[in-house]
C-alpha cells in the first residue's frame, strides 16, 4: 500500500453552541492514499462536512491530527495553512461558492491570483489558457466570459470543479457536489470527477448523499454520529484509474 | 495582486460605495474651497492691514526736552544702511473734526462711526509713492454702488483744491485740502469740496500750557488703504501744510515710513537700520541709558527709549520681548496681534472643516462594515482557496483606498474648479440666483477673494488619507479575522 497523502488520526472536534458542548467529531481514524477515490456517506449533521474542513485545514480538529504527506497540520502556522491549502487542496461546495463579481474564467484562475498554486509556474497567458482549457473540457468553452449569475447551476459546480482543479492540487475535497443539482446534472457533474479521477490521478474525498456516487466509488466511508462505522470502510487503496 | 482586482470589482460591485467616493469629494473640495478662500483673505487682509504701513516704520522717540532734528539728518543715514531701497517722511498727529457749527467738539454720538478724532498724517506724495501703496490707495476704484467716486481728481497731484466740486471754490485763494479716508468720508457723509474744521492743541514748552489751534480744510477726495480702521481714522494732508502751518511747530516729522530691498528679510533690515541709527548718534534712537540700574528689563524695553538694541540684550527665553515699543519696527511686527488672529482662524478653520472628513471617513466606516458582512462567504471561499488573512484584510483595505482615492481626485478637481471660477459662481449666484456670499460693502476688496496653497492643499490630502485610512482599516480588519468556515457557512 502506497503511503497515504492524508491521514486523520483519532480526530475530535467540539464546538461550543451557548452553553452546551456538541460533539461532531468523535475520534475519526482515516486514512486515504494518493489517487483513492473516497466516498464519505452518512445522514446530514453526522459530520461529514466538518471531517472535510479539518482534512482541508479550514477548520483546526479540537484534538487528533491531520496529516498531509505524513506531517501534522497543526505544526503550521495560519500563513502556512493557507499556502498549503493554496496549493495543495481544492474544494468544491454543494452550493458552488463562486465569486459573484468574477467571470467563469476569473473564478477559475482566481487560486493561481491567490497564491502560486501546485503545479509548474507558468505565465498569465498560458495560465489562462490552461484554465480555459480545463473549462473547455468541462463543456464551459462558451461560457468562459459568463458571470456566475448567468450560469445555471450545473455549469456553476463545472465551473467550481474548474477552479478546485486548475492550481493542480493533489487532493480535491467535495462537499455534496451533486446536491443541490438534478439527478441529470448530477450525473453529469459525477462523470467529470469520476473522469478527472481516472486522467489527472488525484486524490478525491467526495461526502455525499448520491447512491450512485456511492456505488460507483470503490471505497465508501459511512460515518454515523462522528464516527466511522465500523465495517462500512470498504478499505483498500485501488490504484489510480481503477475507480470506473 | 488579486487583493487589488477583488477591490477594484468589489467597488463597482456595489455602487452605494459611489457615496462613499462622493462623500470624501465633498469633503475635500469643501476644504480646499474653504481654506483658499480663507488664505486668499488672509493674503488681502495682510495686504489691507499692511495699508500704507512700509515695510520698516522708523519712529524716534526724543528724551524730554530733546528737539527731532530735522528729516534730512535721519534720511541721510537711513539711505546709506545696505537694504534699504527708500524712504519717505510723515508727520502724525491727532485732531478733532468738526463738519458744521457744533456747540460741544468732544462730545462722541452714540450713532455709528460718527467719531470725531481723526488721525492727521502729513506727508510727501512723491516720496511716499516709493515707500509705500499711496498711489494705489489714491487710485482704489470707488466701492460700486455704494459711494459715489469720491476719490482725488489727479492721484499724482492728491492735495490739489477741489476745483470741480461744490460749493465752488476761490480760484484765488483755494483753501488748503486734505484726502479722507474712505470710511471716514462715508460715516461722516462729507462731499467733494466741503469745507471741515480739523482742531487740535500742542504743547508749549516754555508756559507749560497746551495751545488751541483750529483750521478750516477743504476735501479733496478720498483714499482707501482698505484697512478699515485707518480709512475710518485717517486724514492725508502734505506733511509742511500740518508742521508748519497748522501746528506752527519746529520738528517736520514724526516718524519715516523705510522701503527695504528684500521684503522677505525686512527683519534683518530693521536690525541693522536700528544698529546704524544708534552708531549715528541720532536723538531718539538710543536707549535709555542704564543708570537706574534697578529697573528691570522689561520696564526699560517698555518705555519710550527702548531701542533695537533690547532685541540682543533680551533674556534668551522667558518673557518674549515686546517689540511694539520699538522704535524701528516692520509693519508685521506693528500688526503681529491682527495678522495672528486671522492665522489663527484659519487654523481654527481648518480642525472644524476637518470634521467633514472625519463624517466622510465614517461613511466609508459604514460601507465597508456592510460590505465586508455581504462578503462575508466570498472571505470563506477566498480562505479556502488559499487566501492568507492580510490577503482578506488588504482587499477591504483596498476598496476603502480605491474610495477615498477616487474621492480625493474628484474632491480636488471639483475644489480647483470652484477656486478657479469663484468669480463667475459668485456672480452667478448673486445675479441668478439671489443669493450673496459676498458683499463688497462689508469686506474691503471688491471680489471674493481665493488663493490656493499647495502646501495646504497636500495637508488636505494626507489628512484625508489618513483619517480615510484609519476608518477603513477596522472593517478590513474584521474581514481578516472571520472563521472561514462559519464565513463559509454565512448566508
Amino acid at each position: 500500500m502506497t503511503a497515504p497523502i492524508l491521514e486523520a488520526a483519532a480526530l475530535r472536534k467540539h464546538y461550543r453552541v451557548g452553553t452546551r458542548d456538541i460533539e461532531i467529531l468523535r475520534g475519526i481514524d482515516l486514512s486515504v492514499a494518493e489517487g483513492e477515490m473516497v466516498a464519505l456517506l452518512g445522514a446530514s449533521g453526522a459530520g461529514k462536512s466538518t471531517l472535510l474542513h479539518c482534512l482541508g485545514l479550514l477548520d483546526v480538529p479540537t484534538s487528533g491530527a491531520v496529516r498531509l504527506r505524513g506531517r501534522d497540520a497543526s505544526s503550521l502556522s495560519a500563513a502556512e495553512r493557507s499556502r498549503t491549502r493554496n496549493r495543495e487542496i481544492g474544494f468544491v461546495f454543494q452550493f458552488y461558492h463562486l465569486i459573484p463579481e468574477l467571470d467563469a474564467l476569473e473564478n477559475t484562475l482566481l487560486p493561481r491570483w491567490i497564491g502560486p498554486g501546485g503545479g509548474p509556474r507558468r505565465s498569465a497567458r498560458e495560465e489562462r489558457e490552461a484554465a480555459a482549457a480545463l473549462l473547455g473540457g468541462l463543456g464551459l468553452a462558451e461560457r468562459l466570459h459568463h458571470r456566475p449569475a448567468q450560469l445555471s447551476g450545473g455549469e456553476r459546480q463545472r465551473v467550481a470543479i474548474a477552479r478546485a482543479l486548475h492550481p493542480d492540487p493533489s487532493i480535491v475535497l467535495c462537499d455534496e457536489p451533486t446536491g443541490n443539482l438534478d439527478s441529470k446534472t448530477g450525473a453529469e457533474i459525477l462523470e467529470a470527477l469520476f473522469r478527472l479521477n481516472r486522467e489527472t490521478g488525484k486524490t478525491f474525498v467526495i461526502a455525499t448523499h448520491n447512491p450512485e456516487l456511492a456505488r460507483r466509488c470503490p471505497r465508501r466511508v459511512r460515518i454515523e454520529d462522528g464516527r466511522i462505522l465500523d465495517g462500512m470502510d470498504a478499505g483498500g487503496a485501488p490504484s489510480p484509474g481503477h475507480a470506473a | 495582486m488579486y487583493a487589488g482586482r477583488l477591490a477594484w470589482r468589489y467597488l463597482f460591485a456595489r455602487w452605494i460605495h459611489v457615496v462613499g467616493i462622493f462623500g470624501i469629494a465633498v469633503g475635500v473640495t469643501a476644504l480646499v474651497v474653504v481654506l483658499s478662500v480663507m488664505n486668499g483673505f488672509i493674503q488681502e487682509t495682510r495686504r489691507m492691514a499692511r495699508g500704507s504701513l512700509a515695510d520698516v516704520i522708523v519712529t524716534p522717540r526724543p528724551r524730554d526736552g530733546e528737539t527731532l532734528p530735522p528729516y534730512a539728518a535721519y534720511e541721510k543715514v537711513i539711505r546709506s544702511t545696505p537694504g534699504v531701497g527708500a524712504c519717505a517722511p510723515r508727520f502724525v498727529h491727532v485732531a478733532l473734526i468738526s463738519t458744521g457749527p457744533t456747540t460741544n467738539l468732544l462730545r462722541t454720538s452714540a450713532s455709528l462711526g460718527a467719531r470725531n478724532a481723526v488721525t492727521l498724517v502729513g506727508l510727501d506724495p512723491p516720496a511716499e509713492k516709493g515707500v509705500t501703496s499711496l498711489g494705489e490707495a489714491l487710485r482704489n476704484p470707488p466701492l460700486g454702488g455704494i459711494l459715489e467716486d469720491s476719490r482725488v481728481p489727479d492721484p499724482e497731484n492728491p492735495f490739489a483744491p477741489p476745483l470741480d466740486a461744490l460749493p465752488p471754490v476761490d480760484r484765488e485763494a483755494p483753501p488748503r485740502s486734505v484726502v479722507v479716508g474712505e470710511q471716514l468720508y462715508r460715516n461722516l457723509r462729507l462731499y467733494r469740496g466741503q469745507m471741515i474744521d480739523l482742531a487740535t492743541a500742542t504743547w508749549s514748552a516754555a508756559g507749560n500750557k497746551v495751545r488751541p489751534i483750529n483750521r478750516r480744510f477743504a476735501v479733496a477726495g478720498t483714499f482707501r488703504t482698505g484697512e478699515y480702521e485707518y480709512d475710518l481714522s485717517t486724514i492725508l494732508l502734505p506733511r509742511v501744510v500740518l508742521a508748519r502751518d497748522f501746528l506752527e511747530g519746529e520738528e517736520d516729522f514724526s516718524e519715516i515710513v523705510v522701503r527695504v530691498e528684500d521684503p522677505k528679510r525686512a527683519d534683518a533690515a530693521a536690525e541693522r537700520l536700528g544698529e546704524r541709527l544708534a552708531e549715528a548718534g541720532l536723538p531718539g534712537t538710543t536707549a535709555e541709558d542704564d543708570a537706574h540700574g534697578s529697573v528691570p528689563l522689561a520696564e526699560v524695553r517698555d518705555g519710550p527709549g527702548g531701542s533695537v538694541h533690547e532685541r540682543k540684550k533680551g533674556p534668551s527665553c522667558g518673557r518674549p520681548v515686546r517689540r511694539q515699543f520699538l522704535y524701528v519696527e516692520t509693519w508685521e511686527e506693528r500688526k503681529r496681534i491682527l495678522l495672528g488672529a486671522i492665522d489663527n482662524e484659519r487654523r481654527i478653520m481648518a480642525v472644524i472643516l476637518f470634521f467633514i472628513v472625519i463624517v466622510a471617513a465614517i461613511l466609508l466606516f459604514a460601507l465597508l462594515t456592510t460590505t465586508v458582512k455581504e462578503k462575508t462567504r466570498d472571505i470563506g471561499i477566498l480562505m479556502a482557496l488559499g487566501a492568507s488573512r492580510a490577503g482578506i484584510l488588504s482587499i477591504f483595505l483596498g476598496v476603502g483606498l480605491v474610495i477615498t482615492l477616487l474621492g480625493e481626485a474628484l474632491g480636488l478637481a471639483a475644489g480647483l474648479a470652484i477656486t478657479s471660477n469663484l468669480s463667475e459662481i459668485e456672480r452667478f449666484l448673486r445675479e441668478r440666483v439671489g443669493l450673496v456670499i459676498f458683499r463688497p460693502d462689508i469686506y474691503i476688496f471688491d471680489h471674493l477673494p481665493c488663493e490656493v496653497d499647495p502646501a495646504g492643499v497636500a495637508l488636505i490630502l494626507l489628512f484625508t488619507s489618513l483619517a480615510a485610512l484609519l476608518f477603513t482599516s477596522i472593517p478590513a480588519w474584521v474581514a481578516g479575522r472571520k472563521d472561514p468556515v462559519e464565513a463559509l457557512r454565512y448566508e
